[in-house]
């Protein structure tokens, strides 16, 4: 178990964006002195830059064709024009 | 023997027969009957024979297609007699279509047996991720199957990643091949969530997924599957055990991939409500400073000054009046002082016409037994002395 997925060890959108809706209720709560609220607000601006960065991110040959190969997964670039076995 | 006991001793004979108490018959369905009770009666025939059956409510109403007439079927349950009519028949516990064949029978155990083990259960289901980094695709790689797959998910959100694990999907070696894909995409870290399936086909070219350790490998993901066989009607072992079921492998794609267009325009209005809550706070703060700052003290601080000057002078003056007010209480306390003094004053007696008078070595005589006759004396008046001479004495005053 070597790989320990490297895209999975950043934030989940999933927690990003439960961090984002709960800053968002924070600060209609009214009850943050200034100083938190600015923080919130920088916090909440960060994240929802971190779920739009996810959302847009579009890389290409990044899908693989995973063959068992002497009991390891091998990755191969995943292209279907060329498999037609 | 009466016809009873005879009928009796047939049946006994009958139900004691191993054979004829677990049989499968394979046959054509005529006279087809489904009474408003809810048992179906019909006859099973082939070109030589014919047999007739009965299928009471209780397993009938669990029958997963229409039985009918012409219709070859297989029939799985117990021959016994049925005395009233001297008539023995099959008594019907499954019956599956004959294109299905010993499978059909096979799948109805085998559903059982997983069904009764739990694996179906609503509460194993798990949700899926809101937003997939990665999806595992166990299918052929030449199928339209992936194509569609790939299609839809990169249309509804380009960054997605896939991981195909390709099997075949119909043949001997595919039900091992889809069951050891799934456990290793399932545990290799890579993916978030599994698609498995193939697109439509007959109920024989999906039969892999009917498959015990298809089946199993899904129950022991440690992530969500959904299931995408393609076919409308007929669900597969593996869609009852999947987290979610998908018609096809598209809408798999659809379920297991969300459109980021959607999550982009929610999070556009969180960031938006975030931007217009802060400015309320900022702006509700900036209200209360200007409160504040429009106060008169802080609009006109040297206020506060002048007013601190004013009781200055106000201290100031009415000390002034103080002292002025002893100086003049002195003043006259020290006229009607000097006065008196002025009074006393030996000196204004003199004024008035009286004198001192004392003998050359200044005793003052105030009786005259002080003088003697001829003793010289000076009189002190206002404004000298004069020397005299006593020439007589006399008592007593005669002026």
């Amino acid at each position: 178990m070597r790989k320990k997925a490297e895209t999975n060890k950043i934030m989940p959108f999933e927690d990003a964006l439960a961090k984002l809706e709960t800053v968002v209720k924070e600060l209609e709560g009214g009850e943050l002195s200034l100083e938190d609220a600015l923080e919130k607000f920088a916090e909440g601006m960060k994240l929802s830059k971190v779920c739009l960065a996810r959302l847009n991110t579009a890389e290409r040959d990044i899908d693989k064709i995973l063959r068992e190969e002497k009991e390891t997964l091998v990755e191969y670039p995943l292209e279907l024009e060329e498999a037609d076995i | 023997m009466s016809v009873s006991s005879v009928t009796r001793y047939i049946k006994s004979l009958i139900d004691s027969d191993e054979v004829l108490s677990d049989v499968m018959v394979r046959g054509e369905i005529s006279n087809f009957k489904r009474h408003y009770s809810g048992h179906c009666y019909f006859t099973l025939k082939d070109s030589e024979a014919t047999l007739k059956a009965v299928m009471f409510r209780g397993r009938a109403q669990f029958l997963k297609f229409e039985p009918r007439d012409g219709l070859k079927v297989i029939a799985g349950g117990q021959i016994s007699l049925f005395e009233r009519d001297g008539q023995y028949q099959l008594y019907v516990q499954q019956l599956v279509p004959e294109g299905m064949g010993e499978l059909g029978l096979a799948f109805i155990q085998l559903k059982e047996k997983l069904s009764a083990e739990g694996l179906f259960d609503d509460d194993r289901k798990k949700s899926l991720p809101l937003l997939p980094g990665a999806v595992g695709i166990v299918t052929s790689p030449t199928g339209a199957a992936i194509k569609d797959i790939i299609t839809v998910a990169k249309r509804r959100y380009a960054g997605v990643h896939l991981f195909l694990y390709p099997v075949q999907v119909q043949g001997p070696e595919a039900p091992t091949q889809i069951a050891r894909g799934i456990t290793l995409l399932s545990h290799s870290g890579k993916v978030d969530v599994l698609i498995v399936g193939r697109g439509g086909g007959s109920i024989e070219e999906l039969w892999a997924f009917n498959d015990e350790r298809v089946v199993r490998a899904i129950a022991s993901s440690p992530i969500p599957v959904v299931s995408a066989v393609g076919h409308q009607t007929d669900y597969t072992l593996a869609d009852f055990v999947s987290d979610r079921r998908a018609a096809t492998p598209s809408q798999a794609a659809e379920i297991v991939v969300p459109d980021s267009s959607d999550l982009m325009k929610y999070i556009h209005t969180l960031s938006g409500n975030l931007a217009r809550l802060m400015d309320n706070i900022l702006s509700n703060r900036r209200h209360r400073l200007n409160i504040c700052l429009s106060s008169r003290i802080l609009a006109r601080p040297e206020l506060i000054l002048l007013e601190k000057r004013q009781t200055l002078d106000n201290y100031i003056q009415s000390m002034q009046e103080v002292i002025s007010q002893t100086i003049l209480t002195k003043r006259h306390s020290f006229n009607i002082a000097a006065e008196k003094i002025a009074v006393l004053n030996p000196l204004a007696v003199l004024e008035r016409g009286y004198s001192i008078i004392r003998t050359q070595d200044k005793q003052v005589i105030k009786r005259i037994g002080q003088a003697g006759i001829g003793e010289k004396l000076e009189v002190v008046l206002s404004d000298g002395t004069v020397c005299v001479e006593v020439l007589d004495i006399q008592g007593e005053n005669k002026i």
